[in-house]
């Protein structure tokens, strides 16, 4: 369901308001778990490791509200066993993998939905978020800027995928537009908002 | 070949054709770089999504928030849009400020069950949290309070025990090396018999018995002792030790000073100096200080003897002080030779020691005599016996029993004379009854080393051997004399030790023949030798000149026998009665425990 992960999202936001007034801040609380030797607290670390699992899940499960249900399963998950998770050990793999569980679990659930990967090619696709994780908080920056800079056209266009959650189909039919063209028009934007980031970040995204 | 970046928007688009999901597959197995690229594409998508949501989530809230504070009928303001946009994310109800607020209010709740690491997020079966109070959720969460609690319970119990065995570890270490490490070294021994013998020369805490013989032992600090059998005591510390019971002296260097023996009776504390000590199981303990001094006592008392006095401290702790001139020599201070010696401690007494004013292992002197005669000192010296004048008739006249205090092991000497009445031989008043008559007279007491002089002094000889070296000793007895040796005290002075049986050569001196070669006028001459036990009579020979005779006494002791008394009586007058004791000894044996 989307509104638990909305509400999620509201937490976090509300967390950082209102922290500071209960003399305690989300920040400090992140610094603390990078730091190898201090104690990892589950709600700083699940921070540090929600965008790579959502990414993930998201990457994986394309359809909106079933990724933000396995996101939630995940998020519970992670709540219920981190006490017993072997401190030495890190901690995005093993999330990760037990990413992987929950979306073959889903398909499986589904029945009727054929996933496009097998275990095999997630396990790489793990493989892949875990190496370039560090990158994650540079690109969230970066792309918090990109956006602002977007004119209001491709802004609408991606609001309406990303944010309405509507197909392509829904969205040229309301634009008046043919599906090529949207399809078109969200390539082009990715793109432009990836050169951006890249741009920002210094990291360039190449494939050989 | 489809374009890598084209293959993830088509992808991301559900635009894929079957033949390019199969590339797609096949690239991101294959190629590393290419499944980052994938990634950052799926990063980018969902911060993509997170950056609306939030936006949109920022927008609602400044709009809900600010009119309530400011005017609450703006609310009617609101575009349709915008009403859609909120709805889609608050559906399905119609926002409005109290919702915000129990949104916060449930968030800061949420906040503290993060901190408090609860498992708060459990929430897959409700899309929202009640704000009843939930029983099951409480006990969850005291359960998993209580879990936390006790896997840090046995987290520190495990600690506290891997602490402990560490400490235990090195205590034991401590405590080992402690009781194992050398405190002594075993330098030197002689005639040395060990109820166990030492391994090696290092010598570690622990009790040792010394059954025989002497052992020389240097502490680590400096301490020369030298144990005399029998003996049992104890290495404490390379500063510290205790004899149960035995002799010993102990050169103490000044660095080791304060070097302490405790005994049964009273702890001995040294200030560098040389001392004997000797204790038994019953008579307390004896000290001589021949050099600094030392300190005794116990929790209760203490006194400090100096350099020659003697200081015995007696059962109930009473320490009574005296000159070392009025008592014996009970200790041996030199590690004698071996093979140098007669009387060795825990095998053989050397009665002609004991004479000498020793302890019966060769710390008596040569040359010393008893002088039987209520006239004079009668512990003294020979030369010094044959300068009293003589009386009238050129003869010194015995008195009857005379009491050596000085010398504990002597009850006391005599000169026997039957013809008036029986001789008393022991302090306790034990007579001699069979005693014949004799002259009543002596010539030279007794001595320690039987030497006579005619011309020239010289060393006594019986059956060919000369007696005149220490290991050869003998006792002069010109007749006519008599001696008792207290038994009792002798045991006393060795515990865990028996006296089984006395032994000697007895005779009168070859040495006669050869001064008085031409003359013969010895020929006459015949002393009659007796051995008494407690007033009986256990050996009686007399021996004559002519040829010259010598005997072996060889008398069984009991453990109950207190008194020895050796006789030489002559019925005529006492010329020439060169009669001797050779090597008189009492054979010791162990008392089995």
């Amino acid at each position: 369901m989307p509104l638990t992960n909305v509400f999620f999202i509201i937490l976090i936001k509300t967390m950082k308001e209102f922290g500071s007034l209960l003399g305690y801040s989300i920040e400090m609380e992140q610094k603390k778990s990078e730091n190898p030797k201090g104690p990892r607290k589950p709600a700083a670390l699940w921070m540090q490791i929600l965008p790579a699992v959502s990414a993930y899940v998201r990457s994986i499960i394309l359809n909106y509200h079933d990724s933000e249900d396995v996101i939630q399963n995940i998020a519970v998950i992670f709540a219920e066993k981190y006490d017993r998770l072997d401190p030495s050990r890190e901690v995005l793999p093993w999330i990760l993998r037990i990413a992987r569980y929950e979306v073959v679990n889903h398909f499986r659930s589904q029945g009727r939905e054929q996933i496009i990967f097998d275990e095999k090619v997630l396990q790489r696709i793990e493989c892949a978020y875990h190496v370039i994780h560090d990158e994650s908080e540079g690109i969230k920056k970066a792309l918090h800027t990109c956006i602002e800079s977007l004119n209001d056209r491709p802004r609408h266009v991606l609001k309406l995928r990303y944010f309405r959650e509507m197909e392509i189909r829904d969205i040229s039919q309301r634009l008046g537009l043919s599906s090529n063209a949207v399809y078109i028009i969200l390539c082009r934007v990715r793109e432009a908002l990836a050169n951006c980031v890249q741009k920002k970040t210094g990291v360039l995204w190449k494939v050989t | 070949m489809t374009d890598p970046v084209k293959l993830i928007h088509l992808y991301m688009d559900e635009r894929l054709t079957p033949e390019q999901a199969n590339e797609l597959r096949s690239r991101l197995l294959e190629d590393t770089d290419f499944a980052r690229l994938f990634a950052r594409y799926g990063l980018l998508n969902s911060f993509i999504r997170n950056e609306f949501l939030e936006e949109d989530l920022k927008e609602s809230i400044e709009r809900f928030v600010v009119p309530t504070s400011a005017d609450a009928g703006t609310n009617k303001d609101f575009s349709d849009t915008d009403r859609v946009s909120t709805e889609s994310i608050m559906k399905p109800e119609k926002p409005d400020a109290d919702k915000v607020h129990k949104i916060k209010a449930r968030a800061e709740q949420q906040l503290h069950a993060f901190l408090a690491e609860q498992e708060e997020l459990n929430r897959s079966q409700s899309s929202l949290p009640r704000a009843f109070f939930n029983l099951y959720a409480a006990c969850q969460a005291w359960a998993t309070k209580l879990d936390i609690l006790l896997k840090r319970v046995v987290k520190i119990g495990v600690r506290t025990a891997i602490c402990g065995v560490f400490v235990l570890v090195i205590l034991g270490g401590i405590h080992y090396w402690l009781i194992h490490r050398v405190v002594a070294a075993l330098d030197d021994s002689s005639y040395a018999v060990w109820r166990v013998p030492p391994q090696e020369p290092q010598l570690r805490r622990g009790s040792m018995t010394l059954e025989q013989g002497y052992a020389q032992l240097t502490f680590k600090q400096g301490t020369q002792v030298l144990i005399q059998a029998p003996c049992t005591f104890e290495l404490q510390s390379s500063n510290k030790m205790a004899l149960e019971n035995g002799s010993m002296t102990a050169n103490v260097p000044s660095q080791a000073a304060g070097f302490r023996v405790q005994t049964p009776w009273a702890m001995v504390v040294d200030y560098g100096t040389e001392f004997g000590l000797s204790t038994g199981q019953t008579d307390g303990t004896e000290v001589h200080v021949f050099e600094g001094n030392v300190g005794m006592g116990d929790a209760t008392s203490s006194q400090v003897a100096t350099e020659g006095q003697a200081a015995h401290v007696d059962q109930a702790g009473r320490i009574g002080l005296k000159s070392l001139d009025d008592c014996p020599n009970l200790f041996v201070r030199h590690m004698p030779k071996a093979g140098s010696c007669f009387g060795i401690p825990g095998k053989r007494l050397d009665l002609a020691d004991v004479v000498g004013g020793g302890n019966g292992f060769g710390t008596g002197v040569q040359g010393r005599a008893l002088d039987p005669t209520k006239d004079y000192t009668n512990v003294t010296f020979r030369e010094t016996l044959l300068r009293r004048p003589l009386n009238n008739s050129g003869y010194r006249p015995g008195s009857g029993f005379i009491g050596i205090e000085k010398l504990p092991f002597i009850d006391g000497i005599f000169v026997p004379n039957g013809s008036d009445q029986p001789t008393t031989i022991t302090s306790t008043g034990l007579l001699f009854q069979d005693c014949p008559d004799t002259h009543g007279t002596y010539y030279d007491g007794i001595v320690c080393g039987a030497v006579f002089d005619d011309q020239k002094v010289h060393a006594g000889r019986l059956a060919g051997h000369r007696y005149e070296t220490p290991e050869h000793p003998s006792i002069g007895a010109h007749a006519n004399v008599g001696i008792t040796f207290d038994l009792d005290s002798i045991r006393a002075s060795m515990s865990n030790c028996l006296i089984s049986r006395f032994r000697a050569h007895c005779g009168i001196s070859e040495t006669l023949a050869d001064i008085h070669q031409e003359e013969k006028d010895y020929a006459q001459v015949k002393v009659t030798f007796w051995v008494l036990v407690d007033g009986r009579i256990n050996y009686s020979r007399e021996l004559g000149t002519d040829p010259f005779e010598s005997d072996q006494i060889n008398i069984p002791l009991n453990p109950g026998d207190r008194f020895l008394t050796l006789i030489t009586t002559t019925p005529q007058e006492n010329l020439y009665c060169w009669s001797m004791f050779a090597e008189p000894a009492l054979e010791l044996e162990r008392k089995d425990p």
